[in-house]
């Protein structure tokens, strides 16, 4: 309890010292702003994420004479209408959304205005450095560029019932089963032995079995979330240096395999589970591990959150956090994260209001105003700025300290989504025959695995392997600049 | 005369040039970029590339795959909508009271957008959450079932679905067909001794020929087109197993901004359409009965 208290008085004094820098830089709500007097089209997703704009439009509009004038456009296919946009000519959006996969896309295309000489004449440099480093150089630059701000700052982290790991029959059984004690699990090895020790037997005293594992879905338009930073973390990548595949290998099919294990250690008919059933599925049953998104740690404790239908507070209380596990191959360990699914938000190559747009952007990205669309039930909009990741940050919602430090270092070790031009049509290659594997019972790892491979060398050569390359040495380059070992 | 003549054509050119607009342009120019490679980047001009998009589509598994089930739920769907459309059809004709209000209700799941019917059965057919397992497991004992990501499970539940959809429509427009034999013909051959079967068998079907020649093309293209339903029933898996052709030609269009290869798929599915119409009309269609139909 002390030790809460002193990491509450800490956290609050760096929040504190963090903010007033950047109060002092200039970048609280100012005093006298231009005011712009235009309605900007801003492209974001629908529900849940629409908090993200929808707190700040009196804010903007009083502040800056900025209307916004919301398009929702469905999650999956945003950057089709950005794709769209950019086919007819134009000049639908000032501000578009979408998951970072799309960035290499959309900005090889020349749809989405290169961002520096904007941050520079709006001073907004500081703004930019408070993003937390992985999301800014994977996610917001292209080629160096920096090209979109985060607006959800997803990625997956452990999720654990400690009362599971701390149950003293389950610790003397593992260890009369096992020899070892029971503890969290280091690599995918341990977890798929403890996902499978706590499958079948009531630990949770509830009077029903329990289960080992649960991801956040295995929809088949998810499914290579969960299965690519096993590979990396077990050496694979995306590509090699020349732009082959370099996940057909003993890293890719071994992680394949682990995943295809996993499965059968959660709840039955979890394949077909949507995002939501997922984390219903998660409440409803004992699950002992899950891999799930920020939102539930973030929001879980609220009562009026989309978690309260499925368990909630009661069941949050069981929860702890911590990294995913990972390989250790050749005497290097790497455990990386799964950071897919995140957002950005980019202003277009074709709007006339681009100052406009950096008013919003300075809006989205200040502390105290972003801290809006986080600390609401109601919001998808997950942490990514390092001066989200204290308790102190939270007026309304209630994440714990632990939570919070577990997230942070989630998020600095997490694996990227592919980001590169042609990312739909590889990773849809990929989503196929890793969802006809891990559902199906007939074909091996490697006989699928080499068959999205031979699609995404069919896939590199239509877009032109010598550009592919270039493009994929861009991402390396971020990877690099984030700090990620990643092998392949 | 030439006058007449004029004043038709004036007449008629509206219609002439809407039709040349939005029907043969788009048209020319979808057989106009099958040929061509184009970028997502518009700044980066479409090239002539011959028969690549062909080569390229030949040589995806998921373009064959996506003919093959297109093809299996053609088959099933066509057939199973064709005999319970003709049997609600029956059914709905002996109705000699407020036809007019069944038929209105049992027209609902045509009315239904495909995307919210896609929806409610993959909802329907979710493994864990599903009233469908639910139903199998209470009544009969049978543990859950992995519709919408096992085979052949996820071709059922998509052939289900369509079926459901759309065998109202095929049975109204039976309907139809049925209040137009003369009620004295069947009356005749009752009097003659025919049997109900008989009856079926040697007016019915045969003055029915034309209304199964019309809904069955229908239905055929309709299927051909299918997009929302599988779409969200299965999301096209397991693996890549029930991407139909609706939805391969979607996710080239939309998903992946390939314009050549999409119209490519167009080129080809419009071909492939007029050959299975041709083939449907010749086994549906009895030149001997012509007369007889009308």
């Amino acid at each position: 309890m002390t030790q809460g208290k002193e990491m509450n008085r800490r956290a609050f004094l760096r929040y504190s010292a963090a903010t007033g820098a950047l109060a002092a830089a200039g970048f609280a709500a100012p005093a006298r702003a231009e005011m712009y007097n235009v309605t900007l089209n801003i492209m974001s997703h629908p529900g849940q994420i629409l908090p993200i704009y929808t707190h700040h439009t009196d804010f903007l509009k009083e502040t800056y004479g900025i209307t916004l004038n919301l398009l929702e456009s469905p999650d999956p296919t945003s950057y089709q209408d950005s794709l769209k946009d950019l086919n007819a000519g134009g000049g639908k959006y000032d501000m578009v959304m979408h998951f970072p996969r799309y960035n290499g896309d959309l900005t090889s295309a020349g749809y989405l205005k290169p961002l520096d000489e904007l941050i520079e004449k709006h001073d907004a440099g500081a703004l930019f450095d408070n993003i937390s480093d992985a999301y800014r150089k994977l996610y917001c630059e292209w080629g160096g560029d920096t090209i979109a701000i985060p607006v959800d700052g997803d990625v997956a982290m452990m999720y654990y019932r400690k009362d599971a790991f701390d149950n003293p029959e389950a610790q003397a059984r593992y260890r009369e089963q096992f020899g070892t004690d029971l503890k969290l699990p280091r690599t995918w090895d341990d977890f798929k032995q403890i996902a499978a020790f706590f499958t079948g037997w009531d630990w949770a005293g509830s009077g029903r079995n329990g289960y080992g594992f649960q991801t956040s879905t295995w929809d088949r338009a998810f499914i290579e979330q969960q299965w690519a930073p096993m590979m990396a973390s077990a050496g694979g990548n995306w590509f090699d240096d020349e732009c082959n595949p370099a996940f057909n290998n003993a890293a890719g099919v071994r992680a394949a395999n682990d995943l295809k294990a996993l499965i059968a250690t959660a709840p039955p008919g979890s394949a077909s589970l949507s995002w939501g059933q997922t984390m219903e599925t998660i409440f409803a049953e004992d699950v002992a591990m899950s891999l799930w998104y920020m939102d539930l740690g973030r929001l879980g404790w609220a009562e009026n959150s989309w978690f309260a239908s499925s368990g909630g507070p009661e069941t949050m209380a069981k929860f702890g956090y911590a990294q995913w596990p990972g390989y250790e191959i050749d005497g290097i360990y790497r455990n990386f994260n799964s950071m897919f699914y995140g957002r950005v938000a980019a202003v277009t190559n074709f709007t006339e209001n681009e100052d406009a747009c950096m008013a919003v952007i300075k809006t989205l990205l200040t502390p105290e105003r972003r801290v809006l669309s986080m600390d609401d039930a109601q919001s998808g909009s997950d942490m990514f700025l390092k001066t989200d990741y204290t308790t102190d940050a939270f007026k309304v919602l209630t994440p714990s300290q632990e939570f919070l430090d577990a997230a942070k270092a989630v998020i600095s070790n997490g694996f990227p989504e592919m980001n590169m031009p042609g990312t739909g049509e590889y990773m849809d290659a990929l989503q196929g025959e890793l969802h006809g594997f891990l559902t199906g019972d007939g074909d091996s790892a490697e006989a699928a695995l080499d068959r999205a491979a031979d699609r995404w060398q069919s896939i590199t050569d239509r877009y032109g392997r010598e550009n592919q390359i270039a493009a994929w040495a861009k991402v390396r380059a971020s990877y690099k600049a984030a700090g990620l070992n990643i092998g392949g | 005369m030439r006058g007449q003549k004029r004043f038709a054509w004036l007449m008629a050119a509206p219609s002439i040039l809407a039709m040349v607009a939005l029907g043969i342009v788009p048209l020319v120019w979808m057989v106009w970029t099958a040929f061509q490679s184009f970028s997502p980047n518009p700044r980066i001009p479409p090239r002539f590339s011959g028969l690549d998009n062909l080569g390229n589509l030949v040589g995806d598994p998921q373009f064959v795959g996506s003919l093959k089930i297109t093809i299996l739920v053609l088959i099933a769907a066509l057939i199973l909508q064709l005999v319970l459309g003709f049997i609600l059809a029956l059914a709905l004709y002996s109705i000699k009271r407020a036809r007019g209000l069944v038929v209105s209700l049992i027209l609902i799941p045509t009315a239904i957008a495909p995307i919210v019917a896609g929806i409610v059965w993959w909802m329907l057919f979710n493994t864990r959450f599903g009233a469908i397992n639910s139903v199998l497991f209470q009544w009969f004992g049978i543990d859950p079932v992995n519709w919408t990501i096992e085979m052949p499970t996820a071709y059922i539940a998509i052939v289900v679905a369509v079926v459901w959809q759309w065998t109202p429509f095929v049975a109204v427009i039976l309907l139809g067909g049925l209040t137009t034999i003369p009620r004295d013909t069947l009356d005749a051959a009752r009097i003659d001794g025919a049997t109900a079967w008989q009856r079926l068998r040697y007016i019915v079907l045969p003055l029915m020929r034309p209304f199964f020649l019309v809904v069955g093309l229908l239905m055929i293209i309709e299927i051909v087109r299918l997009y929302e339903l599988p779409f969200y029933i299965t999301q096209g898996g397991p693996g890549n197993q029930t991407v139909v052709a609706g939805v391969f030609l979607f996710k080239l269009a939309f998903s992946f901004f390939d314009l050549g290869r999409a119209s490519m798929m167009s080129v080809f599915l419009v071909i492939a359409l007029s050959m299975i119409a041709a083939l449907y009309m010749r086994l549906v269609a009895d030149h001997k009965n012509k007369g007889a139909s009308g």
